[in-house]
């Protein structure tokens, strides 16, 4: 769906909206670093390129697939497969050990269970809106979701 | 006790929220500010690379062409030998290959970047693309145009001004992903540098007076590189801190090193041995020089772009400079000497 009509607050609005859902799946795909610096490219870019963002069926997908894009050299330079780090070291040196747990076991779930369960999870995303985030199907979210949620589980009773 | 899993990742995403949207914001401005400070000549040089950019979509479009006229058929598509300059074998270092004709992409399955353009373009990097090889699951998200022909399936993704051509080889598990050089920038070297495989770990060594280890490529998961990541100053705002990024590259000539872009806007002399080359970008500036003749250096400082520290330009390079500087005194000779110990002579 494209954007709806409306004043240009509105449609500022709308980006902005996409754009944090953006950064919330950069950093949850990328890790802190790379997918602050993937998120804060999407939202340069977002911002030049308005009219195609708000002619876009699916702009959310769309500076997602913008973030992933610009990404790929850094990940490439770390040539990390799976992120260390979902927050800076300052949050992660105060947090409780139950959270660091389960940022340290966050790493080892798949990519697209990773994402998925922390859309959903740790920032209450619609099952549909993550999946037109993603370009997969509600199904596949709930799927990936539903797994990776086992997955944590158990790990973070092995560690418990 | 039941772990209430749900309830830690609310509450870790709370914290997810806070400083992600605070990084970006910050980083998002950075890089906004940076781009609009374009040195003087910048236009010129946009304009450059605009057309020389021009010429790099022109040999990609042929080649997507070519590869999809394959579809079929029984010939691969073929490379004019002309347009090949350089070819890196993978087995090892960087040293020069031959500039016979290869034909896609079985002749390409022993190496690692090869180099597309004229012989005049040869010293230029903005006009010649690279095509680098990479794991099979490497992730290219835009939507794409499929090529294919015999021995390979492959997609061209083109975004704005970049476009990339991926190419998975039937017969291996790997990718070969065509990518233009329109521009190099720090984003772009980092990318070279690992196609590069820089081959030796820096975690052991001392970081400078001042200077505190922020990321070691051990910690990277990176122990085949010889890289480290430093940072100073305690400002909160990341925006407001020096970082410093060090790799060394053996096995590498002084060629391969042009070849691979690192050459870029030679605006000053020697930093350390010859030659030196200078890059600017997005607040950072990278030196690269060789060392040795098999060993190059490259120094990338990320200046701070806000607060009170925030240098001028002519500073910053400054900077740069006495930073190369330090890091000659403290201990590239050993390093050097790394390399030599655990690698024998080429």
């Amino acid at each position: 769906m494209g954007m709806t009509a409306g004043g240009p607050e509105a449609q500022a609005d709308l980006i902005d909206s996409c754009l944090a859902r953006v950064r919330r799946a950069a950093v949850a795909r990328f890790g802190f670093e790379i997918g602050v610096e993937a998120a804060a490219e999407a939202t340069v870019w977002a911002w030049a390129n308005r009219q195609q963002v708000e002619e876009a069926d699916n702009p959310a997908g769309l500076l997602f697939r913008v973030a992933q894009t610009r990404a790929e050299p850094h990940v490439r330079w770390s040539r990390r497969r799976a992120p260390v780090d979902f927050v800076p070291e300052s949050t992660m040196a105060a947090a409780r050990p139950e959270l660091i747990d389960l940022w340290r076991a966050l790493p080892r779930l798949r990519t697209e269970e990773r994402v998925a369960v922390v859309l959903v999870h740790a920032h209450g995303e619609r099952y549909d809106d993550v999946a037109d985030l993603l370009g997969i199907t509600t199904a596949a979210v709930t799927n990936h979701v539903h797994r990776g949620l086992r997955k944590l589980r158990s790990m973070m009773e092995d560690t418990a | 006790m039941t772990l209430d899993v749900v309830d830690l990742l609310a509450e870790a995403g709370d914290l997810m929220e806070r400083d992600g949207s605070a990084a970006v914001a910050e980083r998002a401005g950075t890089i906004d500010a940076t781009r609009d400070a374009e040195p003087p000549g910048a236009e010129h040089q946009q304009r450059d690379r605009r057309v020389w950019l021009a010429a790099a979509v022109v040999l990609v479009v042929a080649l997507a062409a070519a590869a999809a006229v394959s579809l079929g058929t029984e010939e691969p598509p073929a490379l004019d030998p002309a347009d090949v300059v350089a070819l890196v074998p993978s087995d090892r270092g960087a040293s020069w290959g031959g500039l016979e004709a290869i034909d896609l992409p079985t002749e390409l399955a022993g190496h690692d970047i090869v180099v597309l353009g004229d012989a005049e373009a040869f010293d230029d990097p903005e006009r010649t693309v690279t095509l680098t090889r990479t794991p099979r699951d490497h992730d290219f998200p835009l939507d794409t145009r499929p090529v294919s022909g015999s021995g390979f399936d492959g997609e061209l993704h083109e975004f704005g001004s970049t476009w990339t051509l991926r190419i998975d080889l039937l017969d291996t598990d790997e990718t070969l992903g065509l990518g233009s050089a329109t521009a190099v920038s720090v984003d772009e070297l980092f990318e070279l540098a690992a196609a590069l495989d820089l081959t030796r770990p820096l975690v052991d060594q001392e970081p400078p007076s001042g200077w505190r280890v922020r990321t070691t490529a051990r910690e990277l998961d990176r122990a085949s590189t010889r890289s480290i990541y430093l940072e100073r100053g305690d400002a909160v705002d990341p925006t407001e801190r020096e970082r410093l990024f060090v790799s060394t590259i053996s096995g590498v000539g002084e060629s391969a090193l042009w070849m691979s872009g690192f050459h870029v806007d030679a605006e000053d002399g020697e930093v350390r041995g010859s030659p030196a080359w200078i890059n600017r970008s997005r607040g950072s500036i990278s030196l690269t020089w060789m060392e040795t003749p098999d060993l190059a250096v490259s120094v990338t400082y990320r200046h701070p772009t806000t607060g009170p520290d925030q240098p001028t330009r002519e500073e910053a390079l400054e900077r740069a400079l006495a930073i190369a500087d330090d890091l000659v005194g403290i201990g590239l000779g050993e390093w050097n000497q790394l390399v030599a110990d655990t690698e024998g002579p080429s």
